[in-house]
């Protein structure tokens, strides 16, 4: 069992996972396993913010149960289902063979569906569960989420309470379509995160990306610091650095030059409108990034 | 709480000997009441932290080395915190309060540093503790009413930059108009149309639906499925003057007309002067910068003069067959002011009558309490129109909104 005593502990162990992280992550992170509170993740899309629960999981070699939200996801289908049929065909065995039944019969384990939230409750060993883009979901769903993520438990009518046999650790994404409730925002443990610094990203890229060039990332990054002053519909994520990076270097692109932006643009933009801006100010953003590289101390 | 973290271990070994376990209880209580002060100056400042956050606040402190000002201020920004909206505020208070610095990165301008500042702010948050606790916790979330000698700037919408006149707008506070408008949720589906849509909320049972359900379960009706109306929307039409006359509110309004055809379907816009334009496809942009330059480029007759009846008669011949539904709302965005023809005007405002389900005019210029309809224009037109509303701030075209829910 390994032990997660300080920020440098998981910094390095995430590093090793090739996650990059910096302190405040860390340390929240490090709140969140010490306190056994959920963490609540919010940020601009391909932040990377999922793959944090993925990490973690991986890191403490845990079991990592996903939720993936949509709008009408309701209780039945995250929580626990009856399983009516097989409660039907008991009760018709019963009848047919005379014998009387109680109603509390049917309304056993035997005939429970557990789905996610509840598999991570009784999961004999400990899990991680990401609970992702929670506001995509309905805002009654935030409602059902309350009592696990206070208590870790969940309430049957039928069955009475179930309690967490181990607590798990909750990690909730938000991609801030909606506001969240503030309800479910006081039991978390809350963690904005923002684009990396071109130093950061830099770090990034030469992580998840092998056999790039030191020089070709430096300048990946630069130009990345660049479009995101910018005004775009979307603006490029981490997630869209790396898809570009892979680009490049499966292109065996030492350099990157007009001719080169305009293939590989499907990489950073995903709108027919910013790839038109991102096309008309190629050459802008390659005189901006002309400057040197320069190690920032202390970053 | 383990006693060690309270004290810092060069203090532990300076004073070993008259240290006593009162002294530890003291200083663990010393620290907790100073946390809740510091909960209640943030609340002071509309930042909202429940009680529950406290807590949590003060038990995480058992988990940091309470030494290391990083780990002490992470830990009480992740436990209180519940938007990143706060954190400048936050970054700010924290300066002022615990009167540290060199640990927190200052990436939000926390450079206005003066220790001084501090004790002041604890003066002047046990004042003010009363008006917070009155205040509703709803409240403190919309309003945005800053920490009186600071100039954090805030995201949150103030009420009285939504009453303010577009008129008197300064091009420092436009950029937080544009945050307003972009987070306008407009709705206008309220009303119930006749058809249904299955709903577990609804009200009515979906027979239909509970018995091809049941098929599944051997004939047996295990659960009764529910239905409610549909919510209709009302489809929008509007005609916007871009005349010299509506130059202020022009350039508010069209901001406005973006954000309902995000959101309204099957919205038509139009603009006229001198001559009418159909712009729906150019305000469909998702960004609204790159609608507003194709505006620029392809609207000529911007801050031109004004033909209100010829620009009507325009549309009713060109495009009048295709928009010209009674499952429409006409919306005409003008001050009246015309150069035309009266009896043409009258002729199309008719046909509009006929034409359309109903025809709001949003005129800019009757917030005066002592408006008279008396450009010849407007008089002519104002008979067949069926609502006539104001629209030079934020709220009234909240109230606008409110009306085209109505109908």
């Amino acid at each position: 069992m390994k032990k997660f005593d300080s920020i440098d502990d998981i910094k390095k162990e995430m590093m090793k996972e090739s996650y990059i992280c910096d302190d405040r992550l860390a340390f929240t992170i490090y709140l969140a396993l010490k306190m056994e509170k959920p963490l609540l993740l919010e940020g601009e899309p391909g932040v990377g913010k999922t793959e944090v629960a993925k990490v973690l999981a991986s890191m403490l070699s845990r079991k990592l149960i996903r939720l993936q939200c949509y709008e009408g996801l309701d209780a039945t289908s995250t929580i626990y289902e009856w399983n009516y049929a097989k409660q039907l065909l008991k009760i018709k065995t019963v009848e047919v063979c005379g014998q009387g039944y109680h109603l509390e019969d049917i309304f056993t384990d035997e005939y429970l569906i557990p789905r996610p939230l509840l598999m991570a409750l009784r999961s004999h060993e400990k899990a991680v569960l990401l609970i992702d883009e929670v506001d995509r979901a309905d805002e009654e769903f935030e409602a059902f989420l309350l009592e696990i993520l206070s208590d870790f438990q969940i309430s049957i009518p039928e069955m009475g309470t179930v309690k967490a046999i181990h607590k798990p650790l909750v990690v909730i994404t938000s991609n801030r379509v909606r506001e969240l409730h503030d309800a479910l925002k006081r039991r978390c443990l809350y963690h904005f995160i923002d684009y990396p610094t071109p130093e950061r990203e830099l770090e990034i890229i030469m992580a998840k990306v092998p056999g790039i060039q030191q020089t070709l990332a430096q300048k990946i990054a630069k130009i990345m610091a660049t479009l995101r002053d910018q005004e775009f519909y979307k603006r490029p994520g981490v997630a869209e650095t790396l898809d570009w990076s892979q680009a490049l270097t499966i292109l065996e692109k030492e350099d990157i030059d007009e001719e080169v932006m305009d293939l590989t643009c499907g990489c950073l933009f995903k709108f027919k409108e910013d790839v038109n801006k991102f096309k008309e100010t190629a050459t802008d953003i390659l005189v901006k990034t002309e400057a040197p590289w320069i190690e920032k101390p202390g970053s | 709480m383990p006693k060690i973290l309270i004290t810092p271990p060069e203090v532990l070994q300076r004073v070993r000997k008259e240290f006593t376990e009162q002294d530890f209880q003291e200083r663990t209580q010393g620290l907790i009441r100073r946390i809740i002060r510091f909960a209640n100056l943030l609340r002071s400042n509309r930042v909202p932290v429940h009680t529950s956050s406290e807590r949590d606040a003060i038990a995480a402190l058992a988990f940091v080395d309470i030494n290391s000002r990083f780990e002490f201020y992470m830990a009480l920004k992740a436990t209180m915190l519940i938007s990143y909206k706060y954190f400048p505020v936050f970054d700010y208070l924290f300066l002022q309060y615990w009167r540290t610095g060199l640990a927190i990165p200052k990436r939000y301008g926390g450079t206005a540093e003066d220790p001084d500042e501090g004790d002041k702010s604890v003066m002047k948050q046990s004042g003010s503790e009363e008006d917070a606790d009155v205040q509703s916790k709803k409240d403190s979330k919309k309003q945005s009413t800053l920490y009186a000698e600071t100039a954090v700037p805030t995201y949150s919408l103030s009420e009285s930059l939504r009453e303010k006149d577009f008129e008197d707008i300064k091009p420092h506070e436009l950029a937080l108009f544009d945050e307003i408008f972009k987070s306008l949720r407009i709705n206008v589906k309220e009303k119930k149309g006749r058809r249904f849509k299955s709903s577990n909320k609804g009200k009515n049972i979906d027979l239909p639906k509970s018995i091809r359900q049941s098929r599944q379960k051997g004939g047996e009706i295990v659960k009764i499925y529910t239905r409610e109306k549909k919510p209709k929307q009302s489809k929008l039409m509007l005609l916007a003057d871009v005349s010299g006359s509506m130059d202020i509110y022009s350039s508010f309004l069209i901001k406005f007309i973006y954000e309902l055809q995000k959101y309204v379907r099957d919205t038509e816009t139009f603009v006229f002067g001198t001559q009418l334009k159909r712009i729906s496809d150019i305000l469909s942009y998702r960004s609204i910068s790159t609608a507003l330059t194709m505006l620029s480029r392809k609207v000529l007759f911007w801050s031109g003069g004004t033909d209100i009846g010829g620009s009507f008669l325009e549309f009713n011949e060109k495009y009048g067959g295709k928009f010209r539904k009674r499952n429409r709302i006409l919306v005409i965005l003008s001050d009246g002011w015309d150069k035309g023809e009266p009896a043409i005007l009258k002729k199309q405002m008719m046909l509009f009558k006929k034409g359309f389900k109903k025809i709001i005019w949003l005129n800019p210029n009757l917030k005066y309490d002592t408006f008279q309809p008396l450009c010849l224009g407007l008089a002519t037109a104002l008979p067949y129109v069926d609502y006539f509303l104001p629209c030079h701030n934020i709220k009234t075209l909240e109230e606008f909104i409110e009306v085209v829910k109505k109908i």
